[in-house]
């Protein structure tokens, strides 16, 4: 066999064909999960919250990996409260919100973004504790459900994408 | 016409071309919409959401597909603690469940669902919805309650982008 090196290469409609290089954003990996397991009501420690957690191997040093959390919360009695830490590579924390508020129910969307860490397999996701007992929130269920209350069982759904930026 | 067939392809200065199928995520086909339509009133029977539903035919029968909505709601003005449930579906199939619910809210709210194709026939794919009760506990897409200092009622836009994707091998 040969190798052929020409300056560049044309479609017959003399459209030039450009290397998938020049992709500003080439996605090399990508990974979904769902989870239907029922309610999750954390404890007052941090724990991984199932379904929310997967341990992942880069399939390159030097991509970014970009995770879109969905899923499910609800509250138990009223106001509920809650603390979440995102993690990367097992133990390097991204950020850290609360979820809360008055009788919520709803289904949340995160993204977070960062750099790959190796090629090593490793932990990306959510630890999530309870404020305490008098404030309890449930996850990935409902409170209410067609005129009564009902607890649901949601669908949580998280998506990775490991591209090559251009630098 | 001649074919070349070659073990290797390099562009001057010699970066590898790189095929397509390398791809992780390689969207074949999208859609998309945006509604303006104005705040919607839901009963207690479950009934497509205005602008959050599409007649979609899948290009491949072995590709995914990623429905992202953007949905805007408020409370409507009958009662302070809101309540709505919405079932998301793909081809006639439930995906997933969740409520909108809670005190005096008002918000924008993303959700993305990914599923299978059903293969290449056309399906609804999209959200339906109810109220908890009727004229009480109502969730209205599509408005705000407040605006400004005052009680105002804005006609709010929906969006929702469909991405077809054949993932990486």
């Amino acid at each position: 066999m040969t190798t052929l090196r020409v300056d560049n290469l044309q479609h017959q409609n003399r459209e030039y064909l450009l290397p998938l290089t020049e992709l500003r954003q080439r996605v090399i990996k990508e990974y979904r999960q769902t989870y239907q397991n029922g309610s999750w009501e954390p404890s007052d420690t941090y724990a991984w919250a199932p379904g929310l957690w997967v341990d992942y191997q880069p399939a390159s040093a030097s991509s970014r990996i970009r995770c879109t959390w969905c899923f499910n919360f609800a509250h138990t009695n009223g106001h509920a409260i809650s603390h979440c830490i995102f993690y990367s590579n097992g133990s390097t924390e991204e950020g850290r919100h609360s979820i809360s508020g008055q009788s919520p129910e709803y289904r949340h969307t995160y993204v977070w973004e960062f750099d790959s860490w190796g090629t090593s397999r490793a932990r990306i996701g959510y630890q999530i504790r309870r404020y305490g007992a008098s404030n309890r929130p449930r996850f990935f269920g409902t409170h209410h459900w067609e005129g009564a209350g009902s607890d649901q069982t949601g669908t949580s759904q998280l998506f990775i994408e490991e591209y090559l930026p251009i630098t | 016409m001649s074919t070349l067939i070659t073990d290797t392809l390099s562009f001057d200065p010699g970066r590898e071309p790189i095929p397509l199928t390398e791809l992780g995520y390689r969207v074949v086909k999208e859609a998309r919409a945006t509604y303006d339509g104005g705040q919607w009133n839901p009963d207690t029977n479950y009934n497509w959401v205005p602008g959050m539903f599409n007649d979609y035919t899948p290009l491949l029968a072995n590709s995914r597909i990623r429905m992202t909505c953007m949905i805007p709601y408020a409370r409507n003005s009958g009662a302070a603690h809101c309540i709505s449930h919405w079932i998301f579906y793909a081809n006639g199939v439930e995906i997933g469940r969740h409520g909108v619910s809670g005190s005096h809210h008002e918000d924008q709210r993303v959700y993305v669902w990914d599923v299978a194709s059903w293969g290449t026939a056309s399906g609804r794919i999209g959200y339906q919805m109810r109220a908890y009760a009727n004229d009480n506990h109502e969730v209205r897409p599509y408005t705000t309650q407040y605006w400004d200092g005052g009680g105002s009622a804005q006609t709010c836009r929906g969006q929702y982008v469909i991405q077809e994707y054949l993932p990486g091998v």
